[in-house]
């Protein structure tokens, strides 16, 4: 019987061979799983949050019983308790899933992106975090200070956690978690934590010069993030991690000019470093996919939403593994048969060649993102249809 | 120096020096500190 250290380094090669276009041994599945875990365990966010080997039980069972050849996180994504000890961030707590509690990013202005430009960490110190944390908004420095000690125990604890965790799958079920840098680009900091879809918006229309600036500028503080996230990771089963967001509300002359410089930059100094880096691409991006065939060959794997596979992978496929497929609707709502049928082809029209890695179209975060038994008939199918002859 | 400002240094000083030795180190996790507080 194979055990988990080779089982570990099997599925390593396996994902590391669709990453770099070559033809693995067979497709590999990727859990692409997050709080949809809880659900499958009958274990709900505040009891994961409060015990971290509940948390552990409920997402093992996710990412175990099915034949996940890597997953993107080892628990819960955020660090929900440091953040509710800052003060509660943007975040709502009170649901089953990370939900960003709407109308409170909207905290910096317009005349405000020079100051960003000049010094991005100065300014996200000194003017973005006590705008946005109470525990800095009221008291002496003295007790400001015991606050925030406590928020950085929460910081610390939450970080070697995930780093047991990670290290639990691997010994306990051969299993590679690839979070290592987890990250957005610039634009959807921006937009996301700053200016809010109403003012960036605006602002790409009316400074589109300064927030393509402020991107770049910003360069300084993630680069320096990114390696020191990745320091001492395994290249080779652990990814950098892009959450993008912005580019499938905006044209294409947009994009070029806002998103694209700084984006494309970033990709290419880890790159360039032998990193691999895994990309959620939002909703739908055809209308850029242009561009995206600039990227670095046999480093990026990209999971597209909405794109439609077949056409990325010929127009992307030379250059970047292309991951997704099954539509977590059918996951939900479709019979078994069905699943397997768009699995099939999926496989049939995908798979040759390399370059290809199976997983749902999105994150599955909530309960009715996908029936179990359908992504275990859909995964086993994989598991035997999917190997290269 | 400001309130912010006096706040990580503290927070160097006293926390983070406990168990990390060099200054690119200390530098490390303050901007790791500030990025995610700022994606908070």
């Amino acid at each position: 019987m194979i055990d988990n250290t080779e089982l570990y380094s099997k599925r390593v090669k396996r994902m590391k061979d669709a990453i770099e276009l070559r033809e693995p041994d067979r497709v590999p599945i990727f859990g692409l799983v997050d709080n949809w875990a809880l659900s499958y365990n009958g274990t709900t966010l505040k009891e994961a949050l409060a015990d971290i080997e509940i948390e552990y039980q409920a997402y093992s069972k996710a990412l175990t019983d099915f034949p996940f050849d890597a997953a993107l996180a080892p628990g819960v994504t955020f660090p929900l308790n440091f953040v509710s000890s800052l003060g509660g961030g943007i975040y709502n707590n009170n649901m089953e899933t990370v939900q960003i509690a709407t109308g409170k990013s909207e905290i910096m202005s317009v005349d405000e992106y020079d100051d960003l430009i000049e010094d991005p960490l100065k300014f996200f110190r000194d003017v973005i975090i006590p705008r946005k944390h109470s525990i800095f908004q009221s008291g002496t420095t003295e007790e400001k200070f015991g606050k925030f000690a406590n928020s950085i125990s929460k910081f610390l604890e939450f970080g070697q956690s995930r780093e047991m965790l990670i290290d639990r799958y691997k010994v306990e079920h051969g299993l590679p978690i690839t979070t290592g840098a987890t990250l957005f680009m610039p634009a959807d900091i921006i937009m996301d934590y700053f200016r809010d879809f109403k003012g960036i918006t605006s602002d790409i229309k009316r400074h589109p010069d300064k927030l393509a600036e402020a991107c770049m500028s910003m360069l300084d503080v993630l680069v320096p993030y990114t390696f020191g996230s990745m320091m001492g990771k395994d290249p080779d089963s652990t990814y950098i991690q892009l959450f993008l967001h912005l580019p499938q509300f905006i044209r294409p002359k947009e994009f070029e000019k806002i998103y694209w410089p700084s984006f494309k930059k970033y990709i290419n100094i880890f790159a360039a470093q032998g990193f691999k880096i895994l990309i959620l691409f939002e909703k739908n991006w055809e209308h850029l996919h242009e561009y995206l065939q600039e990227l670095p060959k046999g480093s990026v794997i990209a999971f597209f939403e909405e794109d439609d596979l077949r056409v990325a992978k010929k127009k992307l496929g030379d250059n970047i593994c292309i991951a997704g497929g099954l539509k977590t609707n059918n996951l939900y709502y479709s019979s078994k048969e069905e699943c397997i049928d768009i699995a099939k082809g999926l496989v049939d029209d995908l798979a040759p060649g390399g370059g290809f890695v199976f997983s749902p179209d999105k994150v599955l975060v909530s309960a009715n993102d996908a029936r179990p038994e359908n992504l275990k008939a859909v995964t086993e199918f994989i598991t035997e249809y999917g190997i290269y002859k | 120096m400001n309130e912010m400002e006096l706040l990580f240094k503290l927070a160097r000083e006293n926390i983070f020096s406990q168990f990390i030795e060099s200054e690119e180190g200390l530098d490390g996790i303050e901007k790791a500190l500030i990025l995610l507080m700022t994606i908070a």
